[in-house]
């Protein structure tokens, strides 16, 4: 009986961290979100170096303006006399922080919205329909223009907050659409009808079924609310409705166009944070597109090769759930 | 007493087309069918006679236009949302297509635990699910297996482990064949007329095929564009049918005498 409850205890163990596992296992399924899986996680690095091993201080002004990339200052000064590298470097976090921080917030809004629009009576259904198009037509570049000068009294003692704050109001709808539409189709499934007639209560049968149906849709959304979110900071600082004394990407451009960077041959100013910027997109997108193409299968194109290695993580995955 | 009736039911379906014009479908018209205690029923019809839609009547997924629903002599048609859920504990349904109804993402035992949790299961759980699985002749090795990873047949068993994990006294199998191969059919009939014999719930067997409805119903109810048409002993509606309509379906399955 003891060596009973001891393998079932390891069993549950094992099943645990196969669960712990499968959503990074998925991201590596596909090709195109491995790429963008290995340049997100490599900036994430890069972020988090940058806030404790930059080689000057980024905020402070203490050399000559203007000079070129060399071994001291790998890519030259600013027209202020700051260290272009140690901007980007420290500028990284708060550009990826904010990122972060929209998706995570905004797709948790767009969840519990969308879904519970999805699953709730046909009245609530149209009411929340309602409240998501209004958001949606709301333009978010106006809105953020008006709530950024509005903000930028007191956006010395919030730091970042506001910003995320108006970006989220204005990026949680979309997501909020997709994941309704869904629970829309799934709801009226079979499966789900069954738990409806056992006896599940709604909160149950959201979280134990129609969550695990839609993740990677929810992973998906979740990429493109967080390029929303870091598309939008670069935006509002660049439109300089921010705080332009924080350091991130979206101010060094700012200060950059400002200072009229293109026209007086500093591209040691202005080309990195554009190409750091991209990249991140880039990694967003691809992100996207390859959840996408996991969830939505008539999306996905077969290569002998490429299926027989697919074939082989997806055995590999079975085998963990089957643990 | 009967177990189940209904009186008059009717349900007509509206399709809006923006805010005015409307079509009604009518669904049903006027059912009335008695299920008895310990019964086996079969329900026949062509596509599109509302058998289903009778069926998820029976279990509130469909509210009824009008008419009443019967459950021990007790008029439950205007239950509520609490009553419904208490009414659902004693009458359970089986569906058509075992590839839609089990959830992709969870193992059979936890299809069978869930409704013995809901339920309050006084006992051993794990024991129980060993139990039901037997009773649907279903190895309890294939507890941990996925629903991807099982055949049509073994779903069907499955699900019906699951109905019957709630304990119900009526069951409704709506076309639960239909999408199998004809060698599996057979098995699932024979489960279904087992349940009924040993455990004593009654079965209502809805389908269109006249070959696994002589098999195992004792009773036979023919519906056509939402009325019921004919009803009676089965033996007798097959062997001399009284209308029209029951004559063709008749004559559209292979041979109702041969076994399958």
């Amino acid at each position: 009986m003891e060596s009973q409850s001891d393998t079932k205890k390891s069993l549950n163990l094992r099943s645990i961290g196969g669960k712990m596992v499968k959503p990074l296992k998925i991201l590596l399924i596909n090709t195109k979100s491995k790429a963008g899986f290995i340049l997100l996680v490599s900036l994430i690095i890069f972020g988090i170096l940058g806030q404790f091993f930059t080689p000057y201080n980024p905020n402070r002004y203490e050399f000559t303006g203007g000079l070129g990339p060399s071994y001291a200052h790998l890519l030259g000064t600013t027209i202020y006399g700051q260290d272009v590298f140690s901007q980007l470097f420290y500028g990284a976090a708060p550009t990826l922080m904010v990122g972060f921080a929209v998706g995570i917030i905004g797709t948790s809004i767009s969840i519990i919205v969308g879904i519970s629009a999805g699953f709730a009576s046909e009245r609530v259904n149209a009411f929340i329909t309602g409240l998501i198009n209004i958001f949606l037509i709301i333009p978010g570049v106006l809105l953020i223009m008006l709530f950024g000068s509005f903000f930028l009294g007191i956006h010395q003692s919030l730091g970042y907050l506001p910003t995320i704050l108006i970006l989220i109001i204005t990026g949680w709808a979309f997501g909020a659409r997709t994941f309704r539409s869904i629970t829309l189709s799934i709801a009226k499934r079979d499966f789900i009808l069954s738990s409806v007639l056992i006896g599940e209560s709604r909160l149950s049968i959201i979280f134990r079924q129609i969550i695990r149906a839609i993740f990677p849709v929810i992973i998906s959304n979740f990429f493109f609310t967080a390029m929303y979110g870091t598309m939008g900071l670069t935006f509002v600082e660049y439109l300089g409705v921010g705080n332009l004394l924080q350091i991130n990407w979206g101010t060094m451009l700012y200060w950059a166009i400002n200072n009229e960077a293109y026209l007086t041959g500093m591209w040691w100013w202005i080309l990195p944070p554009s190409f750091m910027i991209s990249i991140l997109m880039f990694s967003f997108i691809l992100l996207n597109f390859g959840m996408d193409e996991i969830g939505n299968p008539s999306l996905r194109r077969f290569d002998s090769k490429k299926s027989k290695k697919n074939k082989k993580i997806n055995d590999d995955l079975n085998v963990n759930t089957e643990n | 007493m009967s177990i189940l009736r209904t009186e008059n039911l009717s349900k007509t379906f509206i399709s809006r087309h923006g805010l005015v014009a409307a079509d009604k479908i009518q669904a049903l018209s006027n059912i009335d069918i008695t299920l008895e205690n310990g019964e086996l029923i079969g329900i026949v019809g062509a596509s599109g006679s509302g058998k289903s839609t009778l069926a998820k009547i029976l279990v509130f997924l469909y509210k009824p236009t009008s008419g009443n629903i019967y459950f021990m002599d007790e008029n439950i048609t205007k239950y509520n949302s609490k009553q419904i859920k208490r009414y659902r504990r004693e009458i359970q349904m089986v569906f058509q297509d075992p590839y839609a109804s089990l959830d992709p993402n969870h193992s059979v035992e936890w299809h069978i635990k869930r409704p013995l949790i809901l339920s309050k299961y006084k006992g051993n759980i794990d024991d129980r699910i060993n139990e039901l699985l037997n009773m649907v002749t279903l190895n309890p090795g294939y507890r941990a297996k996925f629903p991807h990873q099982l055949s049509g047949g073994q779903r069907q068993r499955v699900y019906l482990a699951r109905a019957l994990a709630v304990n119900p006294k009526i069951l409704i199998a709506d076309e639960p064949v239909s999408m199998l191969d004809v060698s599996v059919r057979i098995e699932i009939l024979t489960l279904l007329q087992r349940i009924k014999d040993k455990l004593g719930i009654s079965i209502i067997y809805i389908t269109h095929d006249l070959n696994t409805v002589s098999m195992i119903t004792d009773r036979l109810y023919v519906m056509q564009e939402g009325k019921v048409v004919e009803e009676g002993y089965t033996d007798s509606i097959i062997n001399n049918p009284s209308k029209e309509y029951t004559r063709k379906l008749i004559e559209a399955a292979p041979n109702p005498y041969k076994r399958i």
